[in-house]
């Protein structure tokens, strides 16, 4: 079968919009895609040691719920995003010098990353 | 004969109503319309958190959960749903799904769309 593209951003670090990117990113990895992770604006906190996912107000019940499942964390699903393959690129960012990733990400243009989610199998952006 | 193939992906329950909305127009046009429902998303694939809907709202959305099931419209719920854990009352009509569900209806779509 033809290998599937897939194209992943996420856009925000909320707890809520962070597992979805990193769940299809993680889902697609696994199936054999070639998948691009891209991290802009707030998402790419996700990307930072220091990052704690935090649900949105009236939300919070997710924490809990995902502790009580045994949910892997948002750091540990991207931990596996990065083995299962996924490369990690970050959009039209300025990185400021307190900034530490946790995995290696490549700064890309938001034009570059437009020309690979032209091409995939599916481009999504949470 | 289905003119295209619609995914909708929805993560927040508060924007359950406006995608219901979205995906009745689309299968008015007889396009094809599956829809997933994940984390607080899929709350309103319980039955219990209806009956809190139905208490404390009007039926609304009830409704258009009927609607849209009628129109042929598929509801999944994401398998690995936390809110499983504590026993999710699955509506009629939804099935469980998992990612290679989601990612095998993805790539057959013409749009995929996230809320």
């Amino acid at each position: 079968m033809e290998k599937k593209k897939v194209v992943v951003m996420a856009l925000h670090d909320e707890l809520e919009s962070a597992y979805p990117p990193l769940n299809v990113a993680v889902g697609a990895a696994s199936s054999g895609a070639d998948v691009i992770l891209a991290f802009s604006r707030r998402g790419v906190n996700i990307l930072d040691k220091r990052y704690v996912s935090v649900p949105s107000e009236d939300l919070e019940y997710l924490s809990n719920a995902l502790n009580d499942f045994g949910v892997a964390s948002v750091h540990d699903l991207l931990g596996i995003a990065v083995e299962m393959g996924a490369q990690l690129y970050v959009v039209d960012m300025d990185v400021n010098n307190h900034f530490e990733f946790i995995h290696p990400a490549e700064q890309v243009p938001i034009k570059w990353l437009l020309n690979e989610a032209a091409s995939a199998d599916l481009f999504m952006h949470f | 004969m289905a003119n295209k193939k619609f995914v909708y992906f929805v993560s927040l329950s508060s924007n359950v109503p406006y995608v219901l909305k979205k995906a009745l127009r689309n299968a008015e046009e007889e396009d094809e319309v599956s829809i997933f429902f994940d984390l607080d998303g899929a709350r309103v694939l319980d039955k219990r958190y209806m009956k809190i809907m139905e208490r404390t709202h009007n039926m609304d959305l009830q409704q258009l959960m009927q609607q849209a099931l009628d129109k042929g419209i598929k509801f999944f719920g994401c398998q690995m749903n936390v809110l499983i854990a504590d026993g999710l009352e699955l509506v009629d009509g939804a099935q469980l799904s998992g990612v290679a569900t989601f990612l095998e209806t993805a790539y057959q779509a013409d749009a995929v769309l996230s809320y």
